[in-house]
């Protein structure tokens, strides 16, 4: 029980100084991304090239426009597999994931027991090509009685590496690169929820101080994660 | 401190990636609109030209082209057979589709109620919608009377008539949608299911002819639309309050929390149930 104390305790500290650090990483990997050109999209036109005697001419210049039938199947959108279970070897902590959408006060539903995590299922999925998984569990609940497995997050230091299950049996890890606490009021949640931009994988949990009146606490913890290559 | 710190940073972060974002997907780029088209006329195929230009060839009905992104401006349509050599002798039109910057729009080529080929230009709402919730539009564009759209059953649109719209904005999910002539429930379409997906607009077409017995849906989207969830509330006790009281706090609220929870000092040890 000492020596566990006493690891927990030191790793407390790295991870201390460690969040301002990683905060910066964050900006420079998005500075990094925004600097990259877009590729244009490419082009397929081949009506012209089937009659090369042809000269151009303006109708050549028509723009090229996507048609598809409007019928209702058209609507369906593919969605990938589900996270069903984090795993984060370096704490030894696992969390069953159920799928959570939002509260009527328009906050993110977090399942009653910190011993499950909820992932937002009207963001990214981890196997989609782009935008962020967003998991989160309580800290601690009312549910349990007691602490969840995410009161540990905040020990989670940059590489560290998060293995995520998906209902389809596939593991997909991911990297930790940041662990920030950040006030409620200053969240920038836009920036988490995202559905476009690089892939990744963000879990999120309490932190700070308890506001008893509120029942609330004052920051979020919030860990962000890329892909592992490879 | 450390707190106030990184969270300065997070923000400085979430303007970086907020300015790498592209814009959503149903805006145009600065100064442009967005224009669909859809083809809404039964047993009709045809071209469609813009501003005397063949841009849609052999354009078939139920068909849904575009978006395409043109600076703003009035453009001037003609929708002929397609088998006509211009634009001289058109269907339908030549119609003036005035196209604001930033908005995005459906033209869409249509039977009026009296069963005559016309032409709507429609203006998609394409504001932000609520967190969980995705924006159903109906649009009236079929040879037919007024009519009630039907959800589960239960009228949730009354008395829409050609080539009227109404827009609900809906919690994501299912609905089993049914159109029927207004004030009555007997379906002349459906019920079929219509997916409200959360963050897009889903815009549902009945099109076609009653006489003919050809009315049906046609559905187009437009996504990119969503917002955030307002805050992540993911704790309740105190247990891993960080402030100086936090061991005093700590007691009480494992005292009061119900199940023996072993007294465990914040962070320093896993939970009981890891052990």
């Amino acid at each position: 029980m000492t020596a566990r104390t006493l690891r927990g305790t030191a790793r407390l500290g790295r991870t201390a100084r460690l969040a301002g650090a990683a905060a910066l990483v964050l900006v420079v990997a998005a500075c990094g991304t925004a600097a990259e050109p877009t590729p244009p999209p490419a082009t397929t036109s081949s009506q012209d090239t089937d009659r090369p005697t042809d000269p151009p001419t303006t109708a050549a210049a028509l723009p090229e426009v996507p048609v598809r039938s409007a019928d209702l199947a058209s609507a369906a959108e593919p969605v990938g597999p589900a996270p069903t279970a984090v795993s984060i070897p370096a704490l030894d902590v696992q969390l069953p994931v159920d799928p959570v959408g939002v509260q009527a006060d328009g906050q993110m539903e977090i399942p009653p027991l910190a011993e499950r995590a909820g992932w937002y299922r009207f963001g990214a999925a981890p196997s989609d090509a782009e935008g962020t998984t967003v998991v989160a569990a309580h800290v601690d609940s009312v549910a349990s009685a007691g602490l969840g497995p995410f009161a540990r997050l905040q020990e989670l230091a940059p590489g560290d590496v998060v293995d995520v299950t998906l209902a389809d049996g596939t593991v997909v890890p991911f990297a930790v690169t940041s662990v920030v606490a950040v006030a409620k009021s200053d969240a920038a949640w836009d920036a988490v929820f995202t559905r476009e931009g690089p892939r990744r994988l963000v879990l999120i949990t309490c932190g700070g101080t308890f506001q008893r009146e509120e029942r609330r606490y004052s920051d979020n913890i919030i860990v962000t994660a890329d892909p592992v290559l490879g | 401190m450390r707190a106030r710190l990184t969270a300065g940073l997070a923000g400085t972060a979430a303007l970086g990636l907020a300015a790498l974002g592209a814009l959503p997907a149903g805006a145009a780029t600065a100064g442009n609109a967005q224009l669909s088209v859809l083809h809404g006329v039964p047993d009709l195929v045809v071209d469609v030209y813009v501003n005397g230009e063949l841009t849609l060839d052999d354009f078939e009905p139920g068909d849904l082209a575009g978006p395409l992104d043109l600076p703003a401006g009035t453009y001037s349509v003609a929708i002929t057979a397609a088998d006509a050599a211009d634009a001289s002798a058109p269907a339908i039109g030549p119609v003036d589709l005035p196209l604001m910057a930033g908005m995005n729009y459906t033209a869409v080529a249509h039977l009026d109620a009296a069963g005559a080929p016309t032409a709507t230009l429609f203006t998609n709402d394409i504001s932000q919608t609520a967190a969980g919730q995705g924006r159903l539009t109906v649009r009236h564009t079929a040879a037919a009377p007024a009519v009630d759209v039907l959800a589960g059953g239960s009228p949730v649109i009354t008395n829409l008539s050609n080539p009227a719209e109404q827009v609900l904005n809906l919690p994501a999910g299912t609905v089993s949608a049914a159109v029927a002539a207004t004030g009555t429930t007997a379906p002349v379409i459906g019920p079929a299911d219509v997916a409200v997906t959360e963050g897009t607009s889903t815009i549902v077409y009945a099109w076609g002819s009653l006489d003919a017995g050809n009315l049906q849906l046609a559905v187009q989207t437009i996504d990119g639309l969503h917002s955030s969830p307002a805050g992540v509330p993911s704790g309740e006790l105190g247990l891993a309050d960080t402030s100086s009281s936090a061991p005093l706090l700590i007691g009480a609220a494992l005292l009061t929390a119900a199940g023996g929870a072993v007294l465990l000092r914040r962070r320093v040890l896993a939970p009981a149930q890891q052990d």
